[in-house]
């Protein structure tokens, strides 16, 4: 899901560029080093996803895994700046969307990262294991879909007819809003097992849990 | 800081997302063509290998003026006639945002074919085409087409993101991190 170098118009690009300079000077601002590992951690995450392939609908080829409502699950506003570096680095690196598209990648992906985060972060954290699993599941169906149409909405700014281009990115990513939901169901229950302070759960909470 | 507790997951992550990229493949179009016999043949493929059909493309010729349009077959291919000699700019449009475009090269030899073929006894031998038996160009013919697949299986390879890739970016990510708390703890301390 990385719009190339060359498919977009301009005034597109700019808008973009200016979207992701916004929420990057406000992920930046609330930044403290204590989290900078996690930042760290879930940009390699991302970065590497996208080599993990899943079989899309409709498309020749294969589609690949995105990663990024976990990334805003964790990591909030924070997920700007993660999800910019790792951009960068996929688009130097794997030739990978591009330097002009950054802008409008980074907004593509962070957008839904940080709604995921303001909407399902309650359920992440709820008592039940179950309801927070759902919790994860929707992070990670929410946010592809959103980015999907988001990066539907780019193109049809640019030219492309919406109805086409929207309607077929989010056919397209059905598989992955699937699998995406299921690992981040799966690294939710995770995450609360282990390290349950990167998802702001006091530990007092999970004492309280256990006994119950 | 628990930093212990952190590194040790930090290195079970990383470890894993190092597996996990070794069965890597993506996604990002490419495109491959050359010139023969007054045509030009593209191909259009995502990085693993999927061909990228019902694609957009688009030529324009030696002048910058539009000379060709339509749409990849099955095997994300499309030809088109190249007779004028000059550059010719292919562009490729996939859905979804995905497009490239290549420049192909065609020569001032319309019978470019016959030359070649003349070259067969050995480099700089060049003898006249009439000198060439028909097995030999046969021959020579086959030699060709099997060098352009195997140029072509070689460069989906090389377009692939490779090991040094992945962990290099990882690396760099790594790098960054300890750099930003290396400074954050001089100014605590």
């Amino acid at each position: 899901m990385h719009i190339s170098e060359g498919a977009l118009s301009a005034p597109v690009l700019a808008a973009g560029a200016a979207v992701a300079l916004v929420g990057l000077s406000i992920g930046l601002k609330r930044l403290s080093p204590e989290k900078i590992p996690q930042v760290a951690v879930l940009s390699a995450a991302f970065f590497v996803g996208s080599l993990v392939p899943i079989p899309a609908l409709f498309y020749p080829g294969t589609v690949h895994l995105v990663l990024n409502g976990l990334n805003g699950l964790v990591l909030g506003w924070a997920a700007f700046p993660s999800l910019f570096v790792a951009l960068v680095l996929q688009a130097l690196l794997f030739q990978y969307g591009g330097l002009t598209v950054l802008g409008v990648n980074t907004a593509v992906m962070a957008i839904p990262a940080v709604l995921a985060h303001l909407l399902f972060i309650r359920l992440v954290r709820a008592r039940s294991h179950r309801v927070a699993w759902v919790g994860g599941f929707l992070t990670g169906a929410f946010s592809v879909t959103l980015s999907a149409t988001l990066l539907g909405g780019f193109l049809f700014f640019s030219g492309d007819s919406f109805s086409e281009a929207a309607a077929m990115a989010v056919a397209v990513h059905l598989p992955v809003a699937v699998v995406e939901g299921i690992v981040s169901g799966f690294c939710v229950g995770f995450l609360r097992k282990v390290k349950p302070q990167l998802l702001g759960i006091k530990r007092s909470f999970k004492m309280e849990e256990t006994q119950g | 800081m628990k930093m212990s507790r952190y590194t040790g997951n930090v290195a079970v992550i990383f470890l894993a997302l190092v597996l996990c990229a070794q069965v890597a493949v993506a996604h990002k179009v490419n495109l491959f063509g050359y010139a023969e016999g007054g045509f030009v043949y593209v191909e259009g493929y995502f990085t693993d290998g999927a061909p990228s059909m019902g694609s957009e493309v688009e030529v324009y010729g030696p002048k910058g003026a539009l000379v060709a349009q339509g749409v990849t077959d099955g095997d994300g291919r499309f030809f088109f006639p190249a007779e004028t000699p000059g550059s010719y700019r292919v562009a490729l449009k996939a859905s979804m945002g995905h497009v490239t475009e290549i420049v192909v090269e065609v020569g001032e030899n319309k019978r470019e074919r016959e030359v070649a073929a003349g070259g067969s006894s050995g480099v700089g031998t060049l003898g006249p085409v009439s000198a060439v038996s028909a097995p030999e160009l046969y021959a020579l013919e086959e030699k060709v087409a099997r060098l352009t697949k195997e140029v072509r299986a070689l460069r989906k390879q090389v377009e692939k993101p490779g090991f040094s890739q992945i962990v290099g970016g990882l690396g760099f990510i790594i790098g960054m991190a300890g750099a930003y708390l290396w400074g954050a703890s001089r100014k605590k301390g």
